[in-house]
């Protein structure tokens, strides 16, 4: 459109004689009482005298509605020119309705955008009145005691438009307002909250759910926001009410909630819950409601292809994932249940499953999303549809069904056939030491053995799983550290730990470090004795911080026996060894030694 | 001024652009002249002193643009008019075939923006003015009217 064009077709637009004519006619005449305007929704609201609540010169409290109520314009002061005194029509603000925020604060921080709030998004124009009411008919109290108590919510009814204009108000009767950062005095307008958060309770059910249900999936706040309204002319407002065991919750924040009956009725909470507006409604609502609030699930799971597994075992805390795998099966399984959700309820404690952010509990009955703080109950139902997809799943994958073994601890006799070698991600606590990193794991069926390593930047670990009185026992052995000192260097310190039996593996790993050991012993140190028995073999003892080294060699010097005990518990023998190494050239004043002797009672004596 | 009637003084003066004004806001010429009679009689009824021709001039503008917010507003318009009085509007103003789209393009314009679209290029008043007139601040005015003039992809030179 070109300027002139625009300027060119206002030029036309002039009075013409027939109105020109009325008009003369009207203005000439005296004026006949109050001019109804025909031009509706200019609505002169009786004027609030605000001047007892003080300083409001800087700041103006405009709350406007689709309806073009009249509003108060403080701003700067009473213009006198401009008509009917203080009050002018509420023209000058946007037409977009405020969104109203409920605020979750603290310390009366309630206009974080990052804090806990829920946006309910524009309220309907009935709404919107009450509110306009419940402010003009609004008294402050005198009474301030109010003012100086923990502020724990608040409702903040903000405009946006030109300008924008905030009245906060929270649940100890604190009200201000905020003008472009400016704020007023305080007041004490605990009523007025309640009957606020009244209004807002009986209109909810009008709002757009999908902006108020929004963080908790797009999939389920359109849900709603669908339910709601396709239902929306169902809603009517009921005396008769009873609240039993089938009510479901479907909407939480705050102190406003929602909670459902399979026949459709539901309630909608404020107050902290201490109140609610009830409404009639159907079944065929209720069903939506559900589909909705229950939908998110599906939802993430069908959105990923990892399932995770933990269990935490005291200090310890294990887990492994199954990566690339079909969860849809899950999906289904989830789906055929009923679930009840509970918002802030029961999570699964040490061991679950986990895909996307819900975390379901080994039996199946409780499903926690740790994003929305939403706990989905299976009370009643026979959960093992679920428990059977998810061992389904692990099973499939050799390597994460025999983590979840070594993780459960459980029995592994018959589980393994042939010979299994595979590679993972360990991350255990165990007490004072910390085990983490990648590693390898050789299931030796044959010899009914398995050697786990695991190694990281710093530190390498050494297990073994190993087949006793027909049961597998998963140990771990003890830990090393790697380049100590900084020193890219191969250097080992072997710190203590829980020992047990090694294997062969395990000795290739560490026999270097105990040849060390052994080493040192031969040149006697200040930490070793060596003493004959009774039967002449030459042993040594070494004693460190974390454990204490006994060994026994024979006549060529090769070791054939290598305790370690636990530093706790001298007495108590954690690690028996057999090794076949040679430890070197030496004399051992002709003593004869037999591998097979016992291991003598070691006297620990200091040096 | 002539003070004695003050309704009927502005609308002799300012009649022309007071409907022109509720027409470049709302798009609808039957709307402006409810709108128009509207004020006057309003004016007429409860009269208001001003302090001069251009204070009047302004109280007009910025109650002609309010009201044509209430009315965009308003889902209950209480106006109709019959084709026949739509074509007799028509044959009045005068309008050509092809300004039918204009006043299209103003119609849909929200009123913020076809206010100050109005107030700037047509009746020529400066950023602060309308700012004053309308009782927002400037930066929200040259806001409005950068937007607007978006949306009526008006082709503006600058002056």
């Amino acid at each position: 459109m070109k300027k002139s064009d625009y300027k060119n077709h206002l030029d036309r637009i002039k009075c013409s004689d027939e109105f020109k004519t009325k008009m003369e006619t009207i203005l000439s005449a005296e004026p006949d009482g109050e001019y109804a305007d025909s031009v509706s929704h200019v609505e002169y609201a009786p004027k609030v005298n605000w001047s007892k609540w003080g300083a409001f010169a800087a700041s103006a409290v405009l709350i406007t509605g689709l309806c073009g109520l009249a509003v108060i314009n403080l701003k700067g002061g009473i213009d006198s020119s401009m008509m009917s005194s203080d009050i002018e029509t509420s023209s000058d603000i946007e037409t977009e309705i405020s969104e109203y925020r409920i605020a979750l604060s603290v310390m009366g921080e309630y206009s974080k955008p990052d804090g806990h709030y829920t946006s309910f998004g524009a309220l309907p124009d009935d709404a919107v009145k009450e509110i306009m009411t419940a402010i003009k008919e609004f008294t402050p109290a005198d009474d301030t005691r109010y003012l100086n108590n923990t502020k724990s919510e608040a409702l903040t009814l903000t405009i946006r438009g030109a300008e924008s204009y905030t009245l906060n108000i929270d649940s100890n009767g604190c009200l201000y307002i905020d003008r472009d950062g400016e704020k007023s005095t305080e007041y004490n307008a605990f009523d007025l909250y309640k009957s606020l958060c009244g209004i807002i309770a009986k209109y909810l059910p009008y709002c757009d759910w999908n902006c108020i249900v929004g963080n908790i999936g797009q999939g389920t706040g359109r849900r709603l926001s669908e339910a709601f309204a396709n239902h929306i002319d169902e809603f009517e407002i009921i005396d008769n009410y009873d609240a039993d065991e089938t009510e479901m919750r479907f909407f939480s924040s705050g102190s406003f909630g929602g909670v459902i009956k399979p026949d459709g009725s539901f309630r909608i909470l404020y107050d902290n819950e201490k109140q609610s507006v009830c409404f009639r409604s159907s079944p065929e609502f209720y069903e939506e409601v559900y589909s909705g609030v229950t939908n998110q699930l599906s939802e993430k799971i069908s959105s990923t292809k990892a399932l995770f597994y933990t269990s935490s075992q005291g200090q310890s805390n294990y887990n492994f994932s199954v990566q690339d795998t079909e969860l849809l099966p899950l999906c289904e399984a989830v789906e055929k249940l009923k679930w009840m959700v509970h918002y802030n309820g029961e999570r699964p404690s040490s061991a679950f499953y986990g895909v996307n952010t819900l975390e379901i509990s080994t039996d199946g009955t409780i499903i926690y999303d740790s994003q929305s703080n939403i706990t989905y109950t299976a009370e009643n139902q026979d959960t093992s549809i679920i428990t059977d997809t998810l061992e389904e799943i692990v099973n499939s994958d050799k390597t994460a069904k025999l983590l979840k073994m070594i993780v459960d601890s459980e029995n592994l006799t018959s589980t393994i056939e042939g010979n299994v070698e595979f590679y993972y991600t360990c991350y255990v606590n165990d007490e004072a030491y910390y085990l983490g990193g990648t590693g390898y794991t050789v299931c030796d069926v044959k010899n009914k053995c398995q050697y786990t390593t695991i190694e990281n930047d710093t530190d390498s670990y050494y297990g073994e799983f190993i087949m006793q009185k027909g049961e597998w026992q998963y140990k771990e052995w003890g830990r090393q550290i790697l380049n100590i000192n900084g020193n890219n260097t191969d250097e080992r310190v072997s710190e203590g730990g829980l020992f047990f039996n090694l294997s062969v593996i395990a000795y290739e790993n560490i026999r270097r470090s105990l040849y060390d050991y052994i080493r040192n012993m031969v040149v006697i140190d200040n930490n070793s004795l060596i003493y004959e028995t009774e039967n002449g073999i030459t042993s040594g003892f070494i004693a460190s911080d974390f454990q204490s080294v006994f060994f026994e060699l024979d006549k060529r010097g090769n070791i054939v026996l290598f305790d370690i005990y636990s530093a706790k518990n001298p007495k108590e023998l954690e690690l028996h060894f057999k090794l076949g190494d040679k430890l070197g050239d030496g004399e051992y004043n002709g003593i004869k030694y037999d591998s097979e002797i016992a291991i003598p009672e070691i006297n620990i004596a200091e040096n | 001024m002539n003070e004695s009637n003050i309704s009927l003084y502005a609308f002799r003066k300012y009649g022309d652009m007071v409907l022109r004004t509720a027409y470049a806001c709302s798009g609808n010429y039957a709307e402006a002249e409810d709108i128009t009679q509207d004020i006057f009689l309003l004016l007429h009824t409860k009269p208001v002193n001003f302090e001069s021709d251009e204070h009047l001039k302004a109280w007009l503008l910025k109650v002609a643009v309010n009201k044509c917010k209430n009315l965009k507003r308003s889902f209950r318009i209480s106006h109709t008019q019959s084709l026949d009085e739509t074509s007799e509007k028509l044959a009045y103003y005068n309008f050509e075939s092809g300004e039918s789209e204009i006043r299209e393009k103003i119609r849909a314009l929200p009123t913020k923006y076809s206010s100050v679209i109005y107030l700037y290029y047509y009746e020529g008043y400066k950023i602060h003015e309308i700012a004053k007139i309308l009782g927002k601040n400037e930066n929200t005015v040259s806001s409005l009217l950068q937007r607007g003039r978006q949306k009526l992809k008006l082709e503006l030179e600058e002056s």
